[in-house]
């Protein structure tokens, strides 16, 4: 039971980790490494994101393009109306098509120059993405939070009354 | 028994006062550079705040540290360094604290909408421009200050430290005196509340030094205080930006906005709520610093 508590401990940490050393990245103009590292955050976010809906961790093997498609499925199939609410379609597209358009990149850098410029704006566009799938998570998590203790006072209530 | 082997350990080194101003500015500035760099990548509020009052509390250190006579002006103003990223992120802060003032609101009207929408668009564009402050943060400058510290730090006692204290509340309560006296205009209580927050950085870390009830009392007050001008002061940039918000859009649109001008005549009234609450507040905090013993050193 210990180990167990220890291992979602340091998980936590990894995420906290990782934003630093983005934005270190970022100051030294290592575009190609920030934008690595941002996407390894988003992932490990959207992971959290199933876990909640579907009760159960996605497992490491999904990577951020299953995660996004597994996430659109569910946003399709309205499995829960704060996943619609939170989680704009165009904003997991987005997401997509960043993750997409970075592939390329890595792609093309084997085989021709890539102006730094491109890396760059590249970085940046992940950065905002970022920082729209933070906030949608962040009010995400406080409904999710305020329905469960609304379900838990709503369980407790009767009981006191039978009482 | 286990005597000898305590007298074979080797002693620790003794931390002097100088080792613990060093270390004391160093994590000060180290964490100043860990949120800047959380800051550039997530921009959230809490980052962004925490990131400026680090360097609020650098600031105050630096005016402490050459009140002592360290030479840190050698290669320019040490708060040169940060001036864009300081300014960069100000903006965001004060569009961040705007949008959070109209959701408290909870009203579903479509001029606030219009103008939390702007809001947001402003912010990603300062957004981009933060990034692009940090990138040009200088980094080198910044050690190069850290060097001058260092080197003042090595022969420095605490009875020195507390002396300067001495001279900088004095110093920063009189300018709050002459600020004061003045008109009750928004530059002069900006000013007040940019002394107090040296005052305040300078006595948590006498506060180190030396246990004193006046210190603590001094404390107390400074933050009561900073409290309600940190709540004027955003309500002044909100009234700011809803008055510029409705005359670009009057001057390009013609349309007129009644539940914004409403809104505007609200957050007036608040501001000048928090001034009445604030003035006796400062009085209180210059009255605790004129009675401090220590400071009456005739």
């Amino acid at each position: 039971m210990k180990k167990k508590k220890k291992e979602s401990k340091k998980k936590q940490k990894v995420v906290k980790k990782l934003v630093p050393k983005a934005g270190l990245a970022l100051k030294n103009e290592f575009y190609l490494d920030a934008s690595w590292i941002l996407s390894s955050i988003i992932e490990s976010k959207l992971r959290r994101i199933l876990t909640l809906m579907t009760n159960e961790h996605p497992g490491l093997g999904l990577g951020l393009q299953k995660c996004l498609t597994r996430i659109r499925l569910l946003h399709r199939k309205v499995a829960h109306p704060l996943l619609v609410k939170h989680f704009e379609i165009r904003l997991i597209d987005e997401i997509r098509a960043w993750t997409n358009h970075r592939n390329n990149i890595y792609r093309d850098l084997i085989d021709t120059h890539i102006s730094l410029a491109r890396i760059k704006k590249m970085a940046e566009e992940g950065i905002i993405l970022y920082q729209e799938l933070n906030t949608a998570y962040k009010n995400f998590k406080k409904d999710w939070t305020k329905d469960l203790v609304k379900d838990v006072s709503s369980q407790v209530e009767p009981d006191e009354k039978t009482a | 028994m286990f005597l000898p082997r305590l007298n074979q350990m080797k002693r620790l080194p003794e931390i002097t006062t100088g080792d613990f101003l060093y270390h004391y500015y160093q994590k000060r500035s180290s964490s100043f550079l860990l949120n800047i760099y959380n800051a550039g990548i997530t921009a959230t509020e809490n980052d962004i705040h925490k990131a400026r009052v680090d360097l609020k509390k650098l600031f105050a250190l630096f005016s402490f540290f050459e009140m002592i006579g360290f030479d840190l002006s050698k290669n320019g103003d040490p708060q040169e360094i940060f001036h864009d990223v300081y300014i960069a992120a100000g903006k965001i802060r004060e569009i961040q604290m705007n949008l959070l003032y109209i959701e408290k609101l909870e009203r579903n009207d479509p001029e606030l909408e219009l103008f939390s929408s702007y809001l947001k668009k402003s912010s990603k564009k300062r957004t981009k421009q933060f990034i692009q402050s940090i990138i040009r943060f200088d980094e080198k400058q910044l050690n190069r200050v850290r060097g001058s510290i260092k080197k003042g730090c090595r022969n420095i006692k605490t009875e020195r430290i507390i002396d300067i204290c001495d001279d900088f509340f004095q110093l920063h309560s009189d300018r709050i005196k002459k600020y004061r006296l003045k008109t009750t205009k928004t530059e002069n209580i900006h000013k007040i509340r940019i002394e107090m927050k040296k005052i305040s950085e300078v006595a948590g870390l006498l506060k180190l030094l030396r246990v004193d009830e006046f210190v603590e009392k001094l404390i107390s007050a400074l933050n009561q205080t900073e409290v309600f001008i940190g709540e004027w002061h955003d309500r002044v940039v909100l009234y700011k930006s809803i008055d510029s918000f409705i005359k670009k859009n009057e001057k390009s649109n013609g349309r007129i906005f009644m539940t914004l001008e409403s809104v505007k005549k609200d957050v007036d009234k608040e501001t000048e709520d928090l001034l009445k609450k604030l003035l006796p507040e400062s009085d209180n905090v210059v009255s605790i610093i004129d009675q401090i013993p220590f400071l009456k050193k005739a």
